[in-house]
């Protein structure tokens, strides 16, 4: 109404909305609010790939990029896997980064593809987890978490985003495995691996498995894995650190230097 | 006496530090047909009492006590009208967690986040509180859970209440035959038992509704398993 618009007045529910953020929105699903905002009309990969090396002239910017990362559960829980190197493009910008956030004592995170990207998602998550308990007053579920991680991604589809990441913890169901990405895709699986060595990781682990592992066979599965991919894959390198989620939470095993072991086992291979 | 000055207005405190209209709104929900909330070992009970004011009336068309989700379900006293409103909220909150989550909602948060509701209805412009008070049923986990929702905004978690009218001697009957060991079907009997203690004519099976929460779930019961339980009773 006219005499509304000169007053100035706003009605109660649009007030609020102002105050809370929570008016009225046509496409509000209820899932989380964006982040940060990005302007409109923007494309973000399209101006990424511009500035890469594949683009025109002039600086380049590399994302940090690979990696090998690898987890699969067995009998008594999930072993998680991975390597410490962190590129920018045939730069290695670091040897020792570290590729597992420790979200709680009962959730871990890997990180693949864009350093950045994984890092700020993987510690927001770490957030929202720690919101949840606060709330709800019992931990997250391993499938709540990945879900919260997935919707993130969704929110900015298409934007640019490159993280490849597995979500592994143990709650009332039990020991618990999903994979996200930046696509959205969120699966629960018993063993995955990402990053650009990870093929080698899987050739290695996928003919090593058995179902009755005792837990240091286990373990040297994990290591064997993440080695061979770093002994191929030039993105990948440095230490293998390797973890093992059980019922009362997980502990690190073990943080080995990748140039040790693969000569460990080429010893047992020629 | 300085307190009727104070009782039009919902955003104003009275000098005594109340907030009359929501006193107000509690008197509506007082006047309304009575319901009774019993939590079991196993389960959780809701009951309300159904009349109609004609035997015209269609009452297999409209319920009172309705699932939220499937594990969630709520029954109220007071405004049938306002019911329907949160009724409607309830059930888009608990899908908008889930959207987030996939998981079901937790009994306790939609409790919470309905009440949220019905305390921005006590401290806006232009609106009145909601004349209803809510019970609100869940089964989490391997845990049952029974919930008031007050048109305040507060919330309390309840091992057995009454609601609407007569509440007080509600309230006592189920203190007396409270106990932690009862099974559902104990508890169905109990709250049959207090609601026929303020109704007036004969009770049948159409004129109350049960529901049952679970750990296969929330249901209302069919007029046939209220009639057999009613049986029973007699």
């Amino acid at each position: 109404m006219a005499l509304f618009d000169v007053s100035g007045y706003k009605n109660h529910l649009e007030l609020r909305g102002n105050i809370l953020g929570t008016g009225v929105r046509h496409f509000n699903f209820g899932t989380t609010n964006q982040e940060f905002a990005v302007p409109a009309g923007m494309d973000p990969s399209g101006f990424l790939k511009s500035c890469s090396r594949e683009g025109q002239g002039g600086v380049s910017i590399d994302l940090n990029h690979g990696t090998t990362t690898l987890a699969f559960k067995f009998r008594h829980g999930v072993i998680v896997a991975v390597d410490s190197r962190a590129s920018a493009g045939s730069y290695i910008a670091s040897k020792e980064a570290n590729k597992v956030i420790e979200i709680n004592p009962y959730l871990l995170g890997t990180m693949s593809g864009s350093a950045a990207d994984c890092q700020y998602w993987e510690r927001l998550l770490a957030k929202e987890c720690r919101l949840y308990k606060l709330r709800n007053k019992k931990r997250i579920s391993v499938s709540a978490a990945s879900k919260l991680l997935c919707n993130m991604m969704l929110g900015y589809r298409g934007m640019g985003l490159s993280m490849g990441s597995m979500i592994i913890g143990w709650d009332d169901k039990g020991p618990g495995l999903y994979y996200v990405d930046d696509n959205g895709t969120r699966l629960s699986g018993r063993m995955f691996s990402t990053g650009c060595g990870n093929s080698y990781a899987y050739g290695v682990v996928d003919s090593g498995y058995h179902e009755d592992m005792t837990v240091e066979e286990a373990y040297e599965l994990g290591r064997r894995g993440i080695t061979h991919a770093t002994h191929r894959d030039a993105y990948s390198g440095g230490v293998v650190n390797l973890y093992h989620m059980q019922e009362d939470g997980w502990i690190k095993v073990c943080k080995e230097d990748v140039s040790e072991l693969i000569h460990r086992y080429k010893k047992g291979m020629f | 006496m300085a307190e009727r000055g104070y009782s039009f207005s919902l955003t104003t405190f009275s000098p005594s530090g109340k907030l009359v209209q929501i006193e107000y709104a509690l008197s509506a929900v007082a006047a309304g047909a009575p319901s009774v909330g019993i939590k079991a070992s196993n389960g959780v009970v809701l009951a309300t009492e159904k009349k109609q004011k004609s035997i015209l009336y269609d009452e297999t068309s409209v319920h009172k006590v309705e699932p939220i989700t499937k594990h969630i379900g709520m029954v109220y006293s007071g405004m049938g009208p306002d019911y329907r409103v949160l009724l409607k909220k309830a059930r888009k909150l608990a899908q908008q967690y889930f959207l987030v989550y996939q998981e079901p909602i937790p009994t306790a948060q939609l409790v919470q986040r309905i009440s949220s509701v019905m305390q921005e209805y006590t401290q806006s412009g232009g609106v009145r509180p909601f004349g209803v008070s809510l019970l609100i049923a869940g089964w989490d986990d391997a845990c049952p859970f029974l919930f008031q929702s007050d048109p305040s905004g507060a919330y309390f978690a309840w091992k057995a209440t009454a609601m609407g009218k007569n509440y007080m001697s509600g309230k006592t009957f189920l203190e007396k035959r409270y106990n932690m060991d009862l099974e559902v079907d104990d508890a169905i009997h109990t709250a049959i038992l207090t609601l026929k203690e303020s109704f007036e004519g004969q009770m049948t099976e159409d004129n109350i509704e049960v529901g049952i929460c679970t750990e296969t779930g929330f249901r209302r019961l069919t007029t046939a398993e209220v009639k057999d339980y009613l049986a029973a009773i007699v």
